[in-house]
């Protein structure tokens, strides 16, 4: 039976990506762009207000996603102004991503073991589904199911 | 594109956390090496099993890594992340660290380090850490 299960653990992360996400207290474009002059490459951004219209106004120029690929390195971020990263803290998450529902629902929920779900692993209104944790080592992770 | 590794940082359970994300991700650990193994390095009294790194390769690419940190003053949880980076040469690495440590603080300078390949790391001026590598064995 260990056999089994270490077998099935050996390609639970096939076809699943996992990368740094990193927040910033409204500063994200700002430090995108340095790290764009850094490592090259495109930079995709979204906005809050581009992708919710209800949005509250002080919200809306924040970054919600911001993606720069193609050049040295691939990263990611966005804005949590507000939160307790002013205090210098969570500023790096890990990013798993994939479409393979079942497992990625399996990895959510064994990460989540002894620790604390932030948002549920659920539908969200960007297509995906979606969900994140701090598990019991005060590492955060974020769980993104690409709609298929 | 180069691979981004993250680097975390735990507070002296290191090793029971990278059970538990082995239990999660399965794959074996590919090194660990201990504060003990450190040449010429002064390990604090009861320190000596603590980890002073470990890779657990994950299929999609990426390494996991981890060392433990047991001062109080500089750990901070929620902040024990690093982002990991391999240069392909020195030259690169200078540059990369240098463009990353603008405005920033340079923690360690990169440089050639006991282990054998060259390591710098830093905190970027908008507060993310970083570790800049270079190492001739994977060329």
């Amino acid at each position: 039976m260990v056999q089994k299960i270490n077998h099935l653990n050996l390609k639970i992360m096939e076809n699943i990506t996992c990368n740094a996400y990193l927040f910033f207290d409204g500063n994200c474009r700002e430090a995108m762009n340095f790290y764009q002059s850094v490592f090259g490459g495109t930079l995709n951004i979204q906005t809050y207000g581009e992708v919710d219209k209800s949005c509250p106004d002080a919200m809306k120029d924040n970054i919600m996603h911001a993606r720069l690929s193609g050049g040295a390195i691939l990263l990611m971020a966005s804005d949590d102004p507000g939160s307790n990263r002013q205090l210098g803290t969570g500023k790096i998450q890990l990013a798993l991503g994939g479409n393979d529902e079942e497992k990625l629902r399996r990895i959510f929920d064994a990460l989540s073991t002894g620790g604390k779900v932030g948002v549920k692993l659920e539908k969200q209104m960007w297509g995906d589904i979606y969900g994140d944790l701090r598990d019991q080592y005060d590492i955060q992770w974020m769980v993104n199911i690409s709609a298929k | 594109m180069k691979v981004v590794n993250p680097y975390l940082n735990f507070p002296g359970n290191t090793e029971e956390a990278f059970n538990f994300y082995k239990s999660v991700f399965g794959g074996e650990f590919s090194m660990i090496t201990r504060m003990k193994d450190a040449q010429g390095m002064p390990v604090p009294e009861g320190q000596e099993e603590k980890i002073m790194h470990i890779a657990l390769p994950l299929n999609s690419g990426q390494v996991l890594m981890a060392s433990d940190n047991c001062n109080a003053e500089t750990f901070k949880t929620g902040n024990n992340a690093y982002l990991s980076i391999h240069a392909d040469s020195v030259e690169e690495g200078k540059k990369l660290y240098d463009a990353l440590s603008a405005g920033g603080k340079a923690a360690h300078p990169f440089e050639k380090q006991f282990w054998g390949s060259w390591h710098g790391n830093l905190t970027d001026k908008f507060g993310v850490n970083w570790m800049v590598n270079y190492d001739e064995s994977r060329q």
